[in-house]
């Protein structure tokens, strides 16, 4: 009973920072309509700079942690509202626009982080509140920063509740309804949309601050770690504050719980990863299984038009020439440089595995990690002879199994995962990534003692290349003929407008699941091909957060194009070599400015050039663009918008 | 004028829509019969688009059945009635902008049956049926699309626009066409050859099922008329006995002179 009570307890702690990182998220969903997936890179961010300042440059404790909450937060969220999302506002993006611009901010913290501060783990994070326990009779203990933090999540719901029956509420809830009908009565939306920024901004931050003690600070595990907590804003259906509160709180309790239970064996791994990932857990649950969760969404969350390419540039004539180029050039390299260009196949095979589903068949996944790490695992467990049930198996055998059972595995979790449109797709796909890292790779259960293959009869370096190089044709082959026929037209249709391609005949469910699987399996062969090139089964290597990192690479590049993503898997390989963490910084920038840059860098260079050799076809080109985005060229007053949109 | 007999292609019966806490379309019967135009008119907010809805299985019907050629098609996907022959326009032009209009048209006409995916896979174009570029090129043949076929739909001007979504429906082969304000936006010689094109398709034996705010165009074409309030079918019948009626006239709300539909 005791220990019951005390583990519910010390429990609470992780629920109130859960909450309020919830909090913070719902302010900002609820204030702009941005689900801001960057909140776990702010919160991280503000731990980091919390712990140099009290730690490194020897603060008090109580004057760092003011600064970062106080200040550094709250003018981060006013800088992203003014500088990166307002724009995306006035041009009235999709919400796909704003989760690759958050990912960008995600992408550019997280990287920021790794520079200034290194990838290794910490365990000196400072705790605001002195750790001392109280005792609440009997052997029933309570530690005092658990209680502080529940008092702060109590007082802060408590304060958001009022909030909502105020004025001010009132405005934030009007200008989310519609910004322009609300912009007309007078509200300034925009302050409106700052203010809810810097307060989200803000909570994450001390969400960040408040859990670095309570976990550990590494730049990848504690950002899953916050970004778990999203489990309770989905729970709350986007909206409700006090769900936020109730369910965190629960998940703590229910987590702390389990620590309990110990069992052996493959279950007894499953069972003490979820005594720290039961947020996960129920994210994913929540997402796969609750029939009705739409409702809180835009009837147009699930549209990735805007990303995408508008296919109007005429194809250049030497099209395949640099990517060809880029390719063949490594075989030249000493054996050395070989091995480092071994990635570019590999990683350009995950990144066609994102073009296909993300750019072609228009479904939001961000959970390519998490396949080509299962490629990577059942390629090597297959080959060692150490996967249960199967004896000793030809690693190139092991590499073709191991393919199609992730592209099984994409069926079979595609086939409820694809229900979910927009933001919610992208969270469920996330949440698959994350529990096969927690549960699987991060297991010694399963990775422990795994020694990757080399591949029968390709052992050197060269052939080692040139096999990735078929491997990359073959996906490639099937990815383009993904983008022509009736396969082709049918997934562009589905993108271009769901119910008109329904009205057609066309069985989207059907051709979804099958997108997913296909992209699963070529995600898996390219992360065995990774893990072979890298002689090892990492599993950093396949965190989810690498899997945002690389789905913002691929939009960046050009989310409909199999050649830049060709070409951006070469340019990361190469930055990566030249600096570790260089390429997240460039991806990040990019990706804050996506708003400016729809279709991706390759697009924009082309259409820079075409504009320049032809003026007339620029021309041409920027009118046809207006009458995609269904926005009259010109400007419109306010009032105008409104009426405009009544029209439409 | 003798009546006949005629079995209806599509028939709906008490067919009932909620969308949140209102019901939408409230127990609506309505016949749809082989080579005629049914018009179903209403005033603004009536049901009539979230009755189409129900019809094509965009929105699941609450009670009721609906039936196709006597198939009960009630609890069929969208794209299972489109397959069994229900085709339709939406009241917002709805055309996949990225693909041209010939691509367009080919869409529609080359799912008859479903996908094969693995060939489709391996073999890329070349698991294309081969019957579909015939029915694509006589159905532009037939609207005139036949000049703008290399264009992407999404620089096309609102009518031309109409006609690839009509064709587009076309393509599917139905056996029942239903067209959700297909005047709207197109200017008096358009509209004529809208109204041309429909008397055409229904002698063919297409069965249509029109919502139309100009009721002059309404009288001009549709035999039989089913006017809807409140989600509620007020009247229903022969178009001329019904447009007889001044009061039913100005409770629709319809226009008469053509310029001023929507
Ligand atoms: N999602 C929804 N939830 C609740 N009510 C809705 C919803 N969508 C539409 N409605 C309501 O349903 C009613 C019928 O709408 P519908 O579009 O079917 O009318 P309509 O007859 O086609 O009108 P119009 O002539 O303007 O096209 C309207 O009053 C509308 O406000
Ligand atoms: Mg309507």
């Amino acid at each position: 009973m005791t220990v019951t009570l005390n583990l519910a307890l010390a429990g609470l702690g992780i629920g109130a920072v859960a909450a309020l990182a919830g909090l913070g998220l719902l302010v900002t969903y609820r204030a702009t309509g941005v689900f801001n997936v960057a909140f776990g890179a702010i919160a991280v961010f503000a731990a980091y700079v919390n712990w140099a300042l009290a730690v490194r440059n020897h603060w008090p404790v109580g004057f760092a942690a003011l600064f970062t909450i106080g200040l550094l937060c709250p003018v981060l969220g006013f800088v992203l509202d003014r500088f990166v999302f307002r724009s995306l506002r006035l041009r009235n993006a999709g919400p796909a626009e704003s989760i690759v611009a958050s990912l960008g901010v995600f992408v550019l913290l997280i990287g920021g982080v790794t520079i200034l501060w290194g990838r290794q783990t910490r365990l000196d994070a400072p705790s605001l509140v002195p750790r001392r326990t109280l005792r609440l009779g009997g052997d029933v203990v309570v530690r005092l920063d658990v209680v502080v933090d529940v008092a702060i999540v109590l007082i802060l719901l408590l304060a958001l509740l009022v909030l909502e029956r105020t004025r001010v509420g009132m405005l934030a809830r009007a200008v989310v309804e519609n910004r322009a009908l609300a912009e007309l009565t007078g509200v300034r939306a925009d302050r409106v949309s700052s203010l809810a920024w810097a307060l989200g901004a803000t909570l994450a931050g001390l969400a960040g601050i408040l859990i670095a003690p309570l976990v550990r600070l590494d730049p990848f595990g504690l950002t899953l770690a916050v970004l778990e907590t999203m489990a309770v804003v989905v729970i709350a259906r986007l909206t409700r504050p006090l769900w936020v509160v109730g369910s965190a709180l629960a998940l703590g309790v229910a987590q702390s719980e389990v620590t309990r239970l110990h069992l052996p064996g493959a279950l007894g791994a499953v069972v003490s990863a979820l005594g720290t990932n039961l947020f996960v857990v129920a994210l994913i649950a929540v997402l796969l299984i609750v029939r009705r969760l739409e409702d809180a969404q835009r009837p147009d969350a699930g549209s990735t038009v805007g990303l995408a390419t508008r296919g109007d540039l005429p194809t250049p004539r030497y099209w395949w020439l640099p990517a060809t180029t880029v390719l063949a050039v490594p075989l030249l390299f000493s054996r050395e440089s070989l091995v480092t260009a071994q990635r570019v196949p590999a990683l350009a095979i995950i990144f066609v595995s994102i073009v296909l589903v993300t750019g072609y068949a228009g479904q939001l996944s961000l959970g390519q990690a998490g396949f080509a790490g299962l490629g990577a695992l059942i390629t090597a467990k297959l080959a060692n002879g150490s996967m249960p049930f199967a004896g000793q198996i030809p690693s190139l055998v092991a590499l073709v199994l191991a393919v199609v059972s992730a592209a099984l595995l994409g069926f079979v979790i595609g086939w409820p995962a694809i229900r979910r449109r927009g933001l919610f797709l992208a969270l469920a796909t996330f949440a698959i990534a994350a529990v096969a890292s927690k549960f699987v790779f991060d297991q010694p259960y399963f990775t422990n003692g795994i020694s990757v293959p080399t591949l029968t009869g390709f052992r050197s370096a060269r052939m080692f290349y040139l096999l990735e190089l078929m491997c990359l044709g073959i996906a490639l082959l099937a990815v383009q003929n993904h983008h022509r026929g009736r396969l082709g037209r049918s997934l562009q249709a589905v993108r271009d407008d769901e119910r008109g391609a329904l009205a057609c005949g066309v069985n989207v469910r059907r051709l979804r699941v099958w997108t997913f699987a296909v992209s699963s399996g070529l995600a898996a062969l390219g992360g065995a091909l990774l893990s072979v090139s890298d002689r090892s089964f990492d599993a950093t290597a396949f965190d989810p957060i690498i899997g945002l990192i690389w789905f913002a690479a691929v939009v960046v590049f050009g989310i409909d194009s199999a050649t830049s993503a060709l070409l951006g898997a070469a340019l990361i390989v190469f930055l990566d070599s030249v600096h570790s963490d260089i390429s997240s910084i460039v991806i990040g920038v990019a990706a804050v400015t996506v708003g400016f840059l729809p279709g991706g860098l390759l697009y924009t260079v082309r259409r820079v050039a075409v504009r320049l050799t032809n003026n007339v076809v620029g021309a041409e080109f920027a009118g046809r663009r207006a009458a995609v985005a269904g926005e009259p060229s010109l400007r419109l007053s306010p009032a105008g918008r409104e009426i405009a949109r009544r029209l439409r | 004028m003798t009546a006949s007999i005629v079995v209806p292609a599509l028939s709906a019966r008490s067919v009932s829509v909620r969308l949140g806490d209102a019901l939408i379309v409230d127990s609506v019967d309505l016949d749809v019969p082989s080579g005629q135009i049914t018009a179903l008119v209403g005033p603004n907010g009536a049901g009539k688009s979230t009755l189409f809805d129900c019809l094509s299985g965009a929105l699941p019907a609450e009670s009721g059945s609906i039936r196709l050629d006597g198939r009960d098609v009630t609890r069929s996907s969208p794209d299972q009635r489109s397959r069994l022959g229900i085709a339709r326009t939406f009241q917002h032009v709805s055309v996949f902008p990225t693909l041209t209009v010939e691509e367009n048209l080919r869409v529609g006409a080359e799912h008859r049956e479903n996908l094969q995916l693995l060939r489709a896979l391996f073999r890329g174009r070349r698991a294309d049926e081969p019957r579909t570029p015939e029915i694509v090129e006589s159905v532009m043949q037939r609207l005139g699309l036949l000049g703008l076929r290399h264009e992407r739909a999404q620089g096309l001007e609102t009518s031309t626009m109409r006609l690839v979504e009509i064709g587009r429906a076309l393509c599917t082969r139905p056996k029942v066409l239903m067209l959700d304000e297909p005047a709207s936006g197109l200017d008096d010689a358009e509209s004529d050859r809208l109204r041309a094109l429909l008397l055409e398709l229904a002698s063919e034996g297409l069965a249509i099922l029109l919502v139309e705010h100009d009721l002059t165009l309404v009288g001009e074409v549709a035999q039989h008329l089913c006017a809807l309030d409140h989600g509620q079918v007020l009247a229903s019948g022969r178009s001329a006995e019904l447009l007889a009626l001044p009061d039913l006239v100005s409770l629709i709300g319809g226009t008469r002179s053509r310029r001023a539909a929507r």
